[in-house]
C-alpha cells in the first residue's frame, strides 16, 4: 500500500539572479513499512527532496511544481504542499519524523534529553508531563541508553555522538510515525557505531511498522538497509529498482560507474580502480541534455541534446537513459 | 630501504581550565607508537575518531611537537632537530590534507600556490618556475590553462589534485596522506586514489596513509596498522591483516564495514559501549571494556605488541602473549 507519493517535484533555489534546479522533476513512491534509499552525491538534490517532503523549504528556495501525497489511511490523502504551516506542524514530528546527520545541532543544548523526547508526546499526543516523561524513559531504554532513568536528566553534551543519534531516534519514533526520514544518519559516526545505529533503525522501523526514507551517499549503507533504491544525480532520478536487482544489474551508466569505482574490502587490491571521468557539474550549469552526459563513457550525440525520460524497462526497474 | 622509522612516539595534551588555565586533565593521544616504512611503500593507518591516527601524522611533520620518542628519516634522527633547522627537512616530508578547501589560500592563483614552495625550498632556478608549475599540473592531471585560476574555480576533486601537486612540488621522499579522499564525492574518490598510486610508482614515494575507511586502506596499503586509543593494536602485511585478523578490535572493525552488496553474508561482531574518552583510558588493555572476548587478565595487564617478522598483535588471546605482558 502506498504511503507517500512525490509527483514531479521541482524545488528551485534563486541565488544572485541565478536559477538553481536542485530538485528537478522527482517522482518517488514509498510504500507502507518499506525502506527506500535515496542515494546521490553532493548536489544531487537528495536532501532538498527530503526537506521538501517535510515542508522545510524556505527562501531563497521555492517549490515550483509537483505534489506530495501522504496517504494517512485507505480513505484520507493529503497533499502536503497544499497544507498550511499550522497543519504541517501537526504532521511533522508526528506522522512523519526526521533524523539528521549531526545530532548535536538538532538537540537543544540546555534541555534534559528526557524532556526533549517527552515534549514530542506533550505536543502531538496532548499527554501530561509526568506520563510523557515516563514513556520517554521507556523509549530511551528501547533505543539502548543504559541507566535511562538517570541519564534522561542529563544534557546532550554528556552523550557521545552515537548516543545522541540514539536519542534522536527515540525522539523520532516516540510519536509512532508512519514515515521516518533519515538524512545521512550515520555519516558523522565511526564504522563500529554506524553498524549499531543501522541495526537500531532497522529494528525500530520493523517494530513500529514505519517506512524509512534513507538518504545517503554510501552504497554500503544502502546494501545493508534498503528494500528499494533510487539513484539521484543533479536533481534527477537516474534509476530506481529493488536493492538486490540494482546491485546485480545496474543499468544506468552512472549507477554502473558508482558501483565499480568504490574500493571494496573484499576485492583484489592490486587492480586499478575504475573511475568516472570528470566532476559533478555545478548546479548553475547542469548539462542541457542528460545530466550525466558530460561524464558518461557511453555518451551518444543524442544524450547531449535531449533529456531521456525515466522509463520502466522491467517490472519495478526504472532507468533514465537512451540506451534502453 | 627504510625511509622513515618511528620509535616509542608519545604525545600528551594537557587540558587547562578556561580562566586560570589550571591543568584539569591529560590526554594521552599517542601512546608509544612504533613503525617503519620502506621506500616506495605505503603504511595504512586505520582507526576510529580519537584513536590518535591524525596526531601521529602531524607529529611526523612536526606540526605538533612529540612529548617523547624518536623519528628517523633515512636513518638520521630528526627528533632532536630545532624547529628552524627542521624547515630544511620539511621538503622531504610533505602532507596531503583531508580538506582541500581549507588548505589552499583563496587569494592566490594556482601558479602562486605552486611557486611558493619552489621558491622557499629553492627547488629549481627562478627562470624555471613556470616550466616546473606546468609539469606539476600535468602530473596531477590538470591543464596548464588552470594556472591563472583561483581555488574557488575548481571542484573538490580538482582542489585535491592541486593539494597533491603542492605536496609534490618539493620532491619529497615521504608523504603523509591524512584522509585524502574522505571529503570528496564518491565518484571522484577513485580518481584520487588511482592518482596517488600512479605518482607513488613514478616517483618511488613512501606514504603514511591515514583513513577510517577499511576499503580505502586495503586498496592503497602494503602494510596496515590498526590504532585504538593511541596505541597500535595490530599491524602487518595488508593480506595478513585482512585475511587473518587476530585482534578482536580489528575483527569488529572489519565486520562493521558495510559491503556494497545486499546479498553478502554478514557476521557482525557486536561491540559493547563506545570508544572511551581519551581522558579516561581503561586500565590494562584499553579495549577490554568493549571487547567481546574479555578475560580477567585484560583488566589488569597491558598486552605488549609482539609477533614474528612484520606481523605484530597486542592481545592476551594470542598464545604466549600473556606471559610477556607487563603490569600496568
Amino acid at each position: 500500500m502506498k504511503l507517500l507519493e512525490v509527483k514531479n517535484l521541482k524545488t528551485y533555489f534563486f541565488i544572485h539572479d541565478q536559477e538553481i534546479p536542485a530538485v528537478d522533476g522527482v517522482d518517488l513512491t514509498i510504500n507502507k513499512g518499506e525502506v527506500v534509499a535515496l542515494i546521490g552525491e553532493s548536489g544531487s538534490g537528495k536532501s532538498v527532496t527530503s526537506m521538501s517532503i517535510m515542508g522545510l523549504i524556505d527562501s531563497p528556495g521555492k517549490i515550483m511544481e509537483g505534489e506530495i501525497l501522504f496517504h494517512r489511511n485507505e480513505l484520507f490523502t493529503d497533499n502536503l504542499l497544499k497544507k498550511s504551516d499550522r497543519e504541517l506542524q501537526g504532521i511533522r514530528g508526528n506522522e512523519i519524523s526526521m533524523i539528521y546527520q549531526d545530532p548535536i545541532t538538532s538537540l537543544h543544548p540546555m534541555l534534559k534529553v528526557g524532556d526533549q523526547v517527552a515534549e514530542v508526546l506533550q505536543i502531538h499526543k496532548k499527554m501530561g508531563k509526568k506520563q510523557a516523561k515516563r514513556e520517554a524513559v521507556e523509549m530511551l531504554k528501547r533505543v539502548g541508553i543504559s541507566d535511562a532513568e538517570q541519564r534522561a536528566d542529563e544534557l546532550p553534551e554528556k552523550f557521545s555522538g552515537g548516543m545522541r543519534q540514539r536519542i534522536m531516534i527515540a525522539m523520532a519514533m516516540i510519536s509512532n510515525p508512519k514515515l521516518l526520514i533519515a538524512d545521512e544518519p550515520t555519516t558523522a559516526l565511526d564504522v563500529t557505531i554506524q553498524a549499531e545505529i543501522l541495526d537500531l533503525l532497522r529494528k525500530m522501523g520493523q517494530e513500529e511498522d514505519a517506512a524509512i526514507l534513507l538518504i545517503t551517499h554510501d552504497l554500503g549503507v544502502v546494501a545493508e538497509m534498503a528494500d528499494r533504491v533510487c539513484v539521484m544525480y543533479c536533481g534527477k532520478i537516474m534509476e530506481e529498482a529493488d536493492a538486490k536487482e540494482l546491485f546485480k544489474h545496474p543499468k544506468n551508466p552512472y549507477t554502473q560507474g558508482l558501483m565499480e569505482c568504490i574500493p571494496r574490502i573484499d576485492d583484489d587490491r592490486r587492480k586499478t580502480l575504475q573511475i568516472i571521468e570528470g566532476y559533478v557539474p555545478h548546479p548553475t550549469d547542469f548539462p542541457k541534455g542528460c545530466r550525466f552526459s558530460t561524464r558518461c563513457p557511453k555518451v551518444m550525440d543524442r544524450c547531449r541534446e535531449e533529456l531521456p525520460e525515466l522509463i520502466e524497462i522491467e517490472p519495478g526497474h526504472k532507468v533514465r537513459c537512451f540506451l534502453y | 630501504m627504510e625511509i622513515i622509522r618511528v620509535e616509542n612516539l608519545h604525545k600528551k595534551f594537557t587540558l587547562k581550565s578556561k580562566i586560570l588555565e589550571i591543568p584539569t586533565g591529560l590526554v594521552h593521544a599517542v601512546n608509544g607508537v612504533d613503525f617503519s616504512i620502506d621506500k616506495g611503500k605505503t603504511l595504512g593507518l586505520v582507526g576510529e575518531s580519537g584513536s590518535g591516527k591524525s596526531t601521529t601524522g602531524r607529529l611526523l611533520l612536526r606540526l605538533l611537537q612529540p612529548t617523547e620518542g624518536r623519528v628517523y628519516l633515512e636513518g638520521r634522527d630528526i627528533s632532536e632537530i630545532k624547529n628552524r633547522e627542521f624547515r630544511k627537512i620539511r621538503k622531504d616530508i610533505q602532507m596531503v590534507f583531508q580538506n582541500p578547501y581549507a588548505v589552499l589560500d583563496y587569494k592566490m592563483t594556482i601558479e602562486d600556490i605552486l611557486t611558493q614552495p619552489l621558491h622557499i625550498h629553492k627547488i629549481v632556478h627562478p627562470l624555471e618556475y613556470s616550466k616546473e608549475v606546468e609539469r606539476l599540473l600535468r602530473i596531477v592531471g590538470l591543464s596548464k590553462k588552470d594556472r591563472k585560476k583561483f581555488p574557488h574555480e575548481f571542484s573538490g576533486g580538482q582542489r585535491q589534485r592541486i593539494g597533491i601537486a603542492r605536496a609534490l612540488s618539493t620532491k619529497p621522499k615521504f608523504v603523509v596522506c591524512d584522509e585524502p579522499v574522505s571529503a570528496l564525492d564518491v565518484s571522484v574518490q577513485s580518481q584520487i586514489i588511482n592518482l596517488l598510486k600512479e605518482l607513488q610508482e613514478e616517483f618511488h614515494l613512501s606514504y603514511l596513509f591515514i583513513a577510517h575507511g577499511l576499503n580505502v586502506i586495503k586498496h592503497v596499503s602494503d602494510q596496515v596498522a590498526v590504532m585504538y586509543l593511541g596505541k597500535i593494536v595490530e599491524k602487518g602485511d595488508v593480506e595478513a591483516i585482512f585475511q587473518r585478523p587476530k585482534h578482536p578490535y580489528t575483527i569488529a572493525l572489519m565486520s562493521a564495514s558495510p559491503i556494497p552488496d545486499p546479498e553478502a553474508k554478514r557476521e557482525r561482531t557486536h561491540l559493547k559501549k563506545e570508544i572511551p574518552s581519551a581522558l579516561e583510558i581503561p586500565s590494562g588493555c584499553s579495549f577490554h571494556n568493549r571487547c567481546p572476548k574479555k578475560m580477567d587478565i585484560c583488566e589488569r595487564v597491558t598486552p605488549k605488541l609482539i609477533g614474528e617478522g612484520d606481523y605484530q598483535v597486542a592481545c592476551h588471546l594470542v598464545e604466549g602473549v600473556a606471559s610477556h605482558g607487563s603490569s600496568a
